[in-house]
């Protein structure tokens, strides 16, 4: 059985830097892409299981990144788990139906359980 | 009067003479002429039967000329039988005591029938010398004629009585001496008292006065006139009863005369006019009043009559407003000719025509307030009222008014005065009536709205306004008009030169009269785009430079939690370093949020993320967080809150800290916080005590502003100054209240309190 795969989309680096760090801690294969625009090919090519999604981030936007996925079939079921610094991220990842979210400036604990709460 | 003076004569011969001296004297020489010729009817009767001896003509006259001398009176008359005259003759005879009598009935036989006579009759009995009784002379005077005619008048004034007893108004007669003979029923009601009969004199009344009030003695009184000295007169008096009631009456006495002209009484009728005096006085009354009311009133009044309205009354005040021009008698066209051009005579001619009042204020005139002066601007509020006849047709109009030109002028002048200050504003202004209509739009409003006057006066402010606005403005508008209170708002309106609906701050205030009544309103409305703008920008810039602040923190604290993860537990120093930076960060993570907060809050949009949640559980977990950071402090909670609350958790957690944290900061020297979480009326409160260094009342309502801090002190005290603002900001949108009771070097306690609300 292959490792889960999970596949973070954030514009800062030094973040994904540190969420490959915390991760390299379990047992997963860690995509890190830092822009969405192309998410439905992303997907197709990572095949990940879960997706971690920043709000701000290029070029369409965590939203919009979110909402293509959904609208596709073959992608909607993955789960998605909405990461960001802005304060109404729990508003907004009701909105856009996410599985889950992350304020930043995160606990790393708080971090790996969402995670593994959320993947399948 | 002859009868008593035989009778007299006659009497005094019986007493004083010798009777049967005198007889036979009389006898003997020629008194038989006199017997035989006396008026008076005499006979002479002897001896115990009563036998005829002499009878005179006017005796035998009465008895039918039958010739009685020579026979008994039985019988001469027998007739008389069962009449009582023999027995009185017999006792006369027998005792030879004399009889007389009045009026005396006695049926006698005359030409063959009963005849009725009324006698006044004298038995004299005479002796013989041995002073037996001889006879009787018998002294006969006839009163037949007398007798009946007083009948007569008694019925006739028995009948006057039944008469005048049913009269409704008051009648009585009096004799010729003016005593009160007879008075019927209305009279009594009128005088309020029953006459004495034979003692009250000239009338039953208990006093009378004159018109004017001056006494009348009784001799001066109508009928006391009319009797002595035939005058008649009518002229109202007024009759005062015993209870000191009073009656107006008109006399109508009129004296009674017999056949020969002579008075024999007077009747006497009074009419009591009180009820009509007393209608007549209201109606004085009334008018007195009326006509004070017309000419001393504030108001002008006239009347025009008939079709082409001809001044009637005029009263002084509408004669003001013409001067010295010559009103009363002359068409309105003619006396004011200036008017015809102005719309009021097709005014009246319409209310002449259809009755329907009309009603103005501050009609607009020009009148020539002298003759020969030029027409000068004048304002009046009046109004038209048809007038009646007692057809109930038109005929004539009533006019009511006030001349307001002085105080429309001055406030025309108070307004223009306005006018020009708010035209040279470079701001938007209007002004409108109490109701909300008759806008006034400045210049400024114009150049900016690009509107025409036309189009402003249809539309006004909400043709300008942005349309996301429209609703609420409109409404929070009719809320203002209904309350009378200030509106105060920030709108977007329209710029025509760049079509930019560009933000201003709207403030509209009422004007109020002494009743409180809003008469006007101001509005005004500031461009605050330029600063709405920056305020905007602001606000994305904390937006982003909190977001831009949190994504390294993001990165600095998950590499310090790797950092504590990898290090040896046994190294204690780096472990403590570690957490030190840990809670550093969440610290630093705080204050940014605190930032975004207030700057939120600026803006108005600082968003409640309501559910139901379990308050004690939230304020265990705040008390917790404090504790842990805290563990110097000892915080200690009493009461529970065990209901479910509707909420921002977070926010209200939020305010819990902050109260919590401040209580830990604020007391350094002491340890003890006790924290009280109560139910009361539907409502929660939150209490937060504290022993620390206290507020000063002056600083009660400072605290909760924007970035204060507690100055004068020797400690330094951390944070930003805006935990207190936020926090009151999330109670007052949870419909709370937050508030603090201090004092200097005791403690402090902060409470707040939020509507309990259940689902």
């Amino acid at each position: 059985m292959s490792k889960k795969c999970i596949l973070i989309y954030d514009d800062d680096l030094e973040i994904l830097a540190v969420c490959k760090a915390i991760l390299d801690y379990g047992d997963y294969r860690v995509e890190t892409l830092a822009n969405c625009e192309n998410i439905l090919q992303d997907i197709s090519t990572l095949r990940p299981d879960i997706i971690l999604m920043d709000l701000w981030i290029p070029k369409i936007g965590g939203e919009k990144a979110i909402k293509l996925m959904h609208e596709n079939e073959d992608t909607k079921h993955i789960p998605v788990i909405l990461f960001s610094a802005n304060d109404a991220i729990q508003k907004i990842s009701k909105k856009i139906n996410a599985n889950g979210y992350l304020s930043k400036p995160f606990d790393i604990t708080t971090f790996r359980e969402t995670i593994k709460n959320n993947l399948l | 009067m002859d009868d008593d003076f035989l009778f007299n004569s006659l009497q005094t011969f019986n007493e004083n003479q010798n009777p049967s001296r005198k007889y036979s004297g009389l006898i003997k020489r020629d008194l038989y002429n006199i017997f035989m010729q006396s008026p008076a009817m005499l006979c002479i009767l002897k001896g115990p039967d009563h036998k005829f001896v002499l009878v005179n003509k006017p005796y035998r006259e009465l008895i039918g000329n039958r010739d009685p001398v020579g026979k008994t009176l039985k019988e001469a008359l027998p007739e008389l039988e069962g009449q009582g005259f023999h027995e009185i003759l017999n006792k006369v005879y027998s005792t030879g005591e004399s009889f007389t009598g009045k009026e005396m009935r006695a049926n006698l036989l005359r030409n063959g029938k009963l005849d009725e006579v009324f006698l006044n009759v004298n038995y004299q009995p005479f002796s013989d010398s041995d002073k037996n009784i001889e006879g009787i002379f018998v002294f006969l005077y006839e009163v037949t004629e007398q007798v009946i005619s007083r009948k007569k008048i008694k019925e006739s004034q028995s009948k006057y009585l039944n008469l005048i007893s049913g009269l409704p108004v008051a009648v009585y007669t009096c004799d010729e001496k003016g005593y009160i003979q007879l008075y019927n029923e209305a009279a009594v009601t009128l005088w309020g008292r029953i006459p004495k009969i034979g003692t009250d004199l000239w009338c039953g009344s208990w006093k009378i006065f004159r018109m004017n009030e001056e006494y009348l003695p009784s001799d001066k009184w109508p009928l006391a006139m009319a009797l002595k000295d035939g005058f008649i007169s009518n002229t109202e008096i007024v009759i005062q009863r015993p209870d000191g009631s009073k009656r107006n009456v008109i006399p109508y006495p009129q004296p009674i005369y017999d056949v020969n002209g002579n008075i024999t009484g007077a009747i006497n009728t009074l009419v009591d006019i009180s009820e009509q005096v007393k209608s007549r006085k209201q109606m004085e009354q009334v008018a007195e009043m009326v006509e004070k009311l017309y000419m001393n009133a504030p108001a002008f009044i006239c009347t025009l009559k008939g079709p082409d309205h001809v001044y009637e009354l005029v009263n002084p005040e509408y004669q003001k407003i013409y001067g010295n021009r010559q009103l009363v008698g002359k068409k309105i066209a003619d006396a004011i000719p200036e008017i015809i051009t102005q719309g009021i005579i097709e005014k009246l001619d319409k209310v002449y025509q259809t009755g329907n009042p009309y009603v103005v204020t501050e009609r607009k005139l020009y009148l020539s307030r002298d003759e020969g002066k030029e027409p000068e601007t004048t304002y009046l509020n009046f109004s038209y009222q048809p007038m009646y006849d007692t057809d109930k047709k038109i005929n004539g109009i009533l006019v009511f008014g006030y001349d307001v030109t002085k105080q429309v002028l001055a406030r025309k002048e108070g307004e223009d005065n306005l006018k020009r200050i708010l035209e040279s504003l470079p701001q938007i202004t209007s002004t409108c009536t109490g109701n909300g209509t008759n806008f006034y739009f400045n210049k400024f409003f114009f150049e900016y709205s690009g509107l025409s006057k036309e189009e402003a006066a249809v539309n006004g402010w909400d043709s300008i306004l942005h349309l996301k606005e429209m609703n609420e403005v409109q409404e929070q508008w009719e809320a203002c008009k209904k309350s009378g209170q200030d509106f105060y708002r920030e709108i977007r309106l329209k710029r025509k030169s760049d079509g930019v609906f560009r933000w201003h701050i709207s403030h509209i205030t009422p004007i109020k009269n002494n009743k409180g009544e809003v008469t006007q309103w101001i509005g005004s409305a500031t461009d605050i785009h330029e600063q709405k703008i920056k305020e905007q920008k602001k606000d994305e810039f904390m937006s982003i430079a909190s977001h831009e602040m949190k994504t390294p923190l993001t990165s600095v604290k998950a590499y310090l939690q790797l950092l504590e993860l990898s290090l040896d537990k046994n190294n204690i120093k780096a472990n403590t370093f570690t957490k030190k930076a840990i809670l550093s960060v969440d610290r630093l993570k705080d204050l940014i949020g605190e930032l975004l907060d207030v700057s939120k809050i600026q803006n108005g949009r600082l968003s409640l993320n309501i559910t139901e949640f379990n308050f004690n559980e939230m304020v265990d977990d705040a008390i917790d967080a404090i504790q842990y950071n805290s563990p110097k402090h000892s915080l200690l909670k009493t009461g529970t809150i065990s209901e479910l609350v509707i909420g921002d958790k977070e926010r209200l957690q939020q305010v819990l800290i902050n109260l919590l944290s401040n209580a830990v900061k604020y007391s350094p020297d002491s340890t003890d916080i006790s924290i009280n979480t109560c139910l009361q009326n539907n409502s929660i409160t939150v209490s937060v005590k504290d022993n620390g260094i206290g507020i000063s009342e002056d600083n009660y309502s400072k605290i909760f502003e924007r970035y204060y801090r507690v100055e004068g002190q020797k400690i330094h005290i951390q944070g930003l100054g805006i935990g207190l603002f936020i926090s009151m900001d999330i109670v007052t949108r949870h419909e709370g209240k937050l508030w603090v009771e201090s004092q200097p070097g005791i403690g402090s306690t902060f409470y707040f309190t939020i509507p309990l609300k259940r689902k």
